[in-house]
């Protein structure tokens, strides 16, 4: 269905490079085209047109192809290839959903519906009554969407350059300097991803278990050997932290040019570089009059970046439980706890070997209106290995970010939303990392 | 003597008579197009909704699929359920491509915004309810149905005006408090495919003053129905 939205964020101005107001006008539309019943064609796509001010005024537009696919249906089954999202797992943050890259290129306030990249795909399922079996085919990797730099929610971003000047940092915004997909295998069979879904709907509950194979599903960050030797060079001298590292360091010791490619320079290479294998699970169960969901996943061979800015490979185990209930009526809560337990005797950059998130959403709906907030929590025990430190800890709370919405329905086709969004944290955590974009924004979506 | 015990004897209680609203001849399966008019506070809102049935054995299946407003087009719902058994439900948002399980407490919740809950689309067993027979009104039998004591719902009392060929033609559900809540009529009975079929719905709210109607603009009760029409899958891919 097509649909304009008009949407604007004010942030916060504490830091003059950062964009203080952004405006952007969309345009999105899906068609779908049934010649007979065993068949189904559908197109989508979006036009954004965009405009930011603050510490670099500018303007741009952006019109993307998204879902692009055929499918077929003989009896039971259905065959279809093209551009699609499909996704995997019982809970809404689900570490079985990784058949499509994500769009992150602004983070928390990346709408629900965008937040996930079509990618080419060949999909083949069996849909039973009680059994669905899905198996999909992807023949290349596909990258995640992200900006490295030049926005406030870059992978390289200002505040993480914390004692930079401008000037220092101009070439980067100008655009000069750019990160590379270098040796990036496509078209290589050795990029081939692959998996399979088994769901089952039984009595009492529906479950599903997955297998998948693919390369690292958001690609390595490696940096100009120059700057990595200078921060390893400083942290051993001084004993100081990643964090601080950086801040000492120069803009112009990250964007020394290492390789010239397509008359830009480069100063990063950003690269999936090893496979990785995954195998989980997921349930629903109705648990007196609420639904309790959870999903698992080990993962083999996933990388991370550690303290001292390498990258390592281990075993790692990601878990998702949500608990949805009527609280009263027409209040429902939603709560979710994540887990991510990284099986490594390294210290890691910006996680933990024990990662938990827990997240609490609430949604209440009176007359045209519906609020939604909530927030989630970043907590660090530090060390698993040893129960009685997690539980002395102090400051257990790293990280955290906020989230609320009231949209407002006058008619069907409607809506407007007020909110704001707020992300606090230490610099080197998961939503530290963006605290200088807390925002408030309001939008208005027209259905047509 | 001899009469009063017979006419003792031909007296139907409301359990038979539910039952036989329970057996009455149904359709194997349909296809139908319904305009919903949801009317609430002086405003209208309309929604327009295809919907699937197809019954194998003790186990009815239904797919509605919203057409109408645009914000809500491509949403569908899947309902699957066994005689005697709570039924099982899913919602599939287009939006967010993921289909999600309902609760059965959810099923005591407005569908889609309308004076309808979504139990009110399931087919009640005359197992789960105490059935008595109060009275004849124009010619209709009037059951009053108490729900029993391990059955999840939202009524303490149903009142239903059952015609002679098993047709309710009128309902009375009651709160928790005993209170009238909602009265849903059928109108507009005809014939069509040699199953009775209400081609007007009409729910009103007593107690917000709330009003759903249901018009059923196109029906085949002959439809071949792909068996796929009612699975998760096709909820995502169709």
């Amino acid at each position: 269905m097509p649909s304009e939205e008009f949407w604007q964020t004010g942030r916060w101005p504490n830091n003059k490079l950062e964009d203080i107001l952004e405006a952007r006008a969309r345009f999105f539309a899906s068609l779908g085209y049934y010649p007979t019943d065993y068949a189904k064609f559908t197109v989508s796509g979006k036009i954004d047109f965009n405009g930011y001010y603050g510490g670099d005024s500018r303007s741009d537009y952006t019109a993307e192809l998204l879902e692009t696919y055929a499918i077929f249906f003989i009896e039971d089954f259905d065959i279809s290839f093209g551009n699609m999202v499909v996704s995997w797992g019982k809970t809404d943050s689900s570490p079985l959903d990784v058949l499509n890259p994500v769009d992150i290129r602004e983070f928390i306030f990346t709408e629900e519906e965008f937040r996930k990249v079509p990618a080419p795909m060949l999909r083949t399922r069996y849909s039973g009554e009680v059994l669905a079996v899905d198996f999909v085919l992807k023949p290349f990797w596909y990258p995640p969407k992200f900006h490295e730099i030049r926005s406030d929610w870059a992978f390289l971003n200002y505040s993480a350059l914390a004692n930079n000047s401008k000037e220092e940092l101009e070439p980067l915004l100008e655009g000069k300097y750019q990160a590379s997909y270098k040796d990036f295998p496509v078209g290589d069979l050795l990029s081939l991803e692959a998996g399979i879904s088994i769901d089952m709907t039984l009595e009492e509950a529906d479950v599903q278990f997955v297998a998948f194979s693919g390369l690292d599903p958001f690609p390595m960050l490696f940096l100009y050997e120059g700057f990595i030797a200078t921060s390893k060079n400083q942290m051993k001298q001084t004993g100081v932290s990643v964090e601080d590292a950086l801040s000492d360091v120069s803009a112009a010791e990250i964007i020394q040019p290492v390789v010239e490619t397509q008359g830009k320079e480069v100063f990063a290479t950003l690269k999936p570089e090893k496979r990785c294998y995954l195998l989980g699970g997921g349930f629903s169960y109705e648990l007196s009059g609420s639904m309790l969901k959870g999903d698992a996943a080990l993962i083999l061979n996933a990388g991370y970046m550690t303290d001292d800015l390498d990258i390592t490979r281990s075993p790692s185990a990601n878990l998702s439980l949500q608990l949805e209930k009527e609280l009263i009526s027409d209040l429902y809560a939603i709560f979710s706890l994540g887990e991510l337990v990284i099986f490594s005797d390294k210290y890691l950059a910006v996680l933990d070997k024990l990662n938990t998130f827990p997240s609490l959403f609430l949604r209440y709906t009176f007359k045209d209106y519906e609020l939604l907030s909530g927030a989630v929590f970043d907590l660090t025990p530090g060390d698993f290995s040893n129960i009685f430190t997690m539980m002395a800890k102090e400051g257990i709370v790293r990280s955290w970010s906020a989230f609320s919405g009231l949209t407002w329905s006058p008619k069907d086709e409607l809506k407007i939303t007020w909110g704001f969004g707020i992300l606090e944290g230490p610099k080197l955590s998961p939503f530290g990392y963006f605290d200088e974009n807390d925002a408030v924004f309001v939008s208005a979506r027209y259905y047509f | 003597m001899l009469l009063v015990v017979l006419a003792i004897m031909l007296q139907m209680t409301g359990y038979e008579i539910m039952k036989n609203v329970h057996n009455r001849p149904t359709p194997k399966s349909s296809y139908s197009e319904v305009k919903m008019l949801i009317k609430k506070k002086g405003e209208v809102r309309g929604r327009k909704i295809k919907s699937y049935m197809k019954k194998k054995g003790k186990v009815t299946k239904t797919l509605i699929v919203f057409l109408e407003p645009a914000d809500v087009k491509g949403t569908k719902f899947l309902q699957i359920q066994r005689e005697g058994k709570r039924a099982k439900q899913w919602l599939y948002l287009p939006a967010l491509k993921k289909t999600r399980k309902i609760a059965s407490a959810d099923k005591t919740k407005p569908f889609m915004g309308s004076e309808l809950a979504y139990e009110d689309m399931e087919r009640r067993s005359p197992d789960d309810y105490n059935h008595k027979l109060i009275g004849k009104e124009d010619g209709l039998y009037v059951v009053e149905s108490i729900p029993k004591e391990d059955v999840k719902t939202q009524y303490s009392k149903i009142k239903s005006w059952v015609r002679r060929d098993w047709i309710i033609v009128k309902t009375e559900l009651y709160d928790k408090e005993g209170k009238l809540l909602k009265a849903i009529e059928m109108k507009q009975i005809e014939d069509i495919d040699g199953f009775p079929i209400a081609k007007r719905i009409e729910v009103k709210n007593v107690q917000n003053g709330n009003e759903t109607t249901l018009t059923t603009e196109k029906v085949n009760n002959k439809a071949k129905i792909p068996s796929r029409y009612f699975t998760k899958a096709y909820l995502e891919s169709g």
